[in-house]
């Protein structure tokens, strides 16, 4: 009896080592017959990226843990409709890219607000010399600025800067992200890297050294 | 600065693609710096993200909390398009009863509208055939009953060709003919039956039919001498005594 219970055991633990192992179209096929366990290996797998995103869209953690909810269950609802072609966190942040959009529409009135917010904060970057020792050890303070005046862009730019040039996903994954080809891709990233030029026109508007 | 020069930083910068020209302008410098900087920013923008504090359990209550609202819409849903169909058949009914009454409006007074109904014509021509073929079999009927009495009775006997239906017939000429019977002896002549048929024209065969009934009360018989405007036969009508005399010939 005892030995029956120690193999039944050891099956278990090796049957959950199995799972935890395998790759993330195996969990997909797993949790569409019923598994619910597979789902949540692929939620423990992917949170955190799905998080990085969704905080970089929406600039609050509160915010962000609920985009990841609601990500998650989107894609358990829509388990079926998701196909192998691209790869699941590809599925999981195009999920999480239409929400960010729908939240933005949401909350426009708070990001005008927010953006006024933003433009203070580039005033007071732009109150010294670029290469003042003094401003520059404030990184912390700088990256706040940044942070606003990427949250005060278009949700579209904010998209493409947050996915190419601080998650550094390759054009193609963006592409299949933003179901475009890989040039449409490269030339949203450029038109997002330049409107964000142009709203931090006041750090780069100074004298050259 | 040209836009195209500022893309070619731009994309030189952050993709490390290769500028054209190595940038001698200052401004350019400049630029290209800040740019630099603007990405090394960004990354670690990247790296200062608070760790997320989003459990399994939560996610799975979420599953389930949603499952349970979409299978209550699922039901909402089907509830509201089964209303919806009763609604919408029950406006169909109403204005296809609205419609179908006379004065609804759907039918254009001006328009012709095919009728089954018959007129009143075809009502009167259908009582005439209906009366012919009722005189006809009536006829027939007639004409064969008379048959078997003049078999029954083993002579020939007079009877009425055609029972005249009830429209007015024209005018007709009438001649007064009054027979005396004959006083007949008891039990001298032989036994003829009670009703005497006669054919009641001035013919000798009838006038002695006539004058051989046996019925020994001298009672006169008034009849009425008449000819049938369809066959132009002569009949006979008896007035005062309505039996003991068979009309037709």
């Amino acid at each position: 009896m005892g030995r029956v219970d120690s193999a039944m055991a050891l099956e278990s633990a090796l049957g959950g080592r199995g799972i935890e192992r395998d790759s993330d179209e195996v969990l997909v096929a797993k949790a569409r017959e019923g598994e619910f366990r597979a789902f949540e290996v692929l939620f423990e797998r992917h949170r955190d990226l799905v998080y990085r995103f969704a905080y970089q869209m929406a600039g609050r953690r509160d915010d962000a843990e609920d985009i990841v909810q609601e990500v998650f269950v989107r894609a358990y609802q829509n388990l079926h409709r998701y196909r192998d072609e691209a790869k699941f966190t590809t599925w999981l942040v195009r999920i999480a890219a239409n929400l960010g959009t729908d939240r933005a529409r949401m909350h426009h009135r708070r990001a005008h607000l927010e953006q006024r917010e933003a433009s203070d904060a580039l005033a007071w970057m732009t109150r010294g010399e670029p290469e003042d020792p003094i401003e520059n050890l404030d990184q912390q303070h700088s990256l706040e600025a940044l942070h606003r005046a990427l949250r005060a862009l278009p949700e579209h730019h904010r998209r493409m800067i947050i996915l190419r040039d601080i998650e550094e996903r390759d054009y193609r994954e963006i592409a299949q992200i933003c179901r475009c080809t890989i040039g449409g891709a490269k030339l949203r990233v450029l038109r997002a890297r330049r409107a964000l030029r142009e709203r931090l026109a006041p750090y780069f508007g100074g004298e050259p050294s | 600065m040209k836009r195209s020069r500022l893309d070619e930083i731009l994309r030189a910068v952050f993709d490390g693609s290769e500028v054209r020209e190595v940038p001698r302008d200052p401004r350019e410098r400049w630029e290209r710096e800040a740019l630099m900087r603007l990405k090394a920013d960004l990354r670690r923008l990247g790296q200062s993200i608070p760790e997320c504090q989003l459990s399994v359990e939560r996610v799975r209550d979420a599953i389930f909390r949603a499952e349970v609202r979409e299978r209550r819409m699922r039901r909402h849903r089907a509830l509201a398009t089964a209303l919806a169909g009763i609604a919408v058949l029950a406006v169909g009914s109403t204005v296809g009863l609205l419609v179908g009454l006379p004065d609804g409006g759907a039918v254009d007074r001006g328009q012709s509208v095919a009728r089954t109904e018959p007129t009143d014509d075809d009502w009167i021509l259908l009582s005439h055939r209906m009366l012919d073929r009722v005189e006809q079999d009536v006829h027939k009927s007639v004409v064969r009953a008379r048959g078997e009495v003049r078999e029954f009775l083993g002579f020939k006997t007079a009877t009425r060709d055609r029972i005249v239906p009830a429209p007015p017939r024209p005018e007709v000429k009438r001649s007064r003919l009054v027979v005396r019977r004959p006083e007949v002896p008891p039990g001298s002549a032989p036994v003829a039956p009670r009703a005497l048929l006669a054919r009641v024209d001035e013919s000798p065969r009838a006038t002695s039919l006539a004058s051989a009934a046996t019925d020994p009360r001298p009672e006169p018989v008034e009849v009425l001498r008449e000819m049938d405007p369809l066959t132009g036969a002569a009949i006979a009508t008896e007035v005062e005594h309505h039996h003991d005399v068979v009309i037709g010939g």
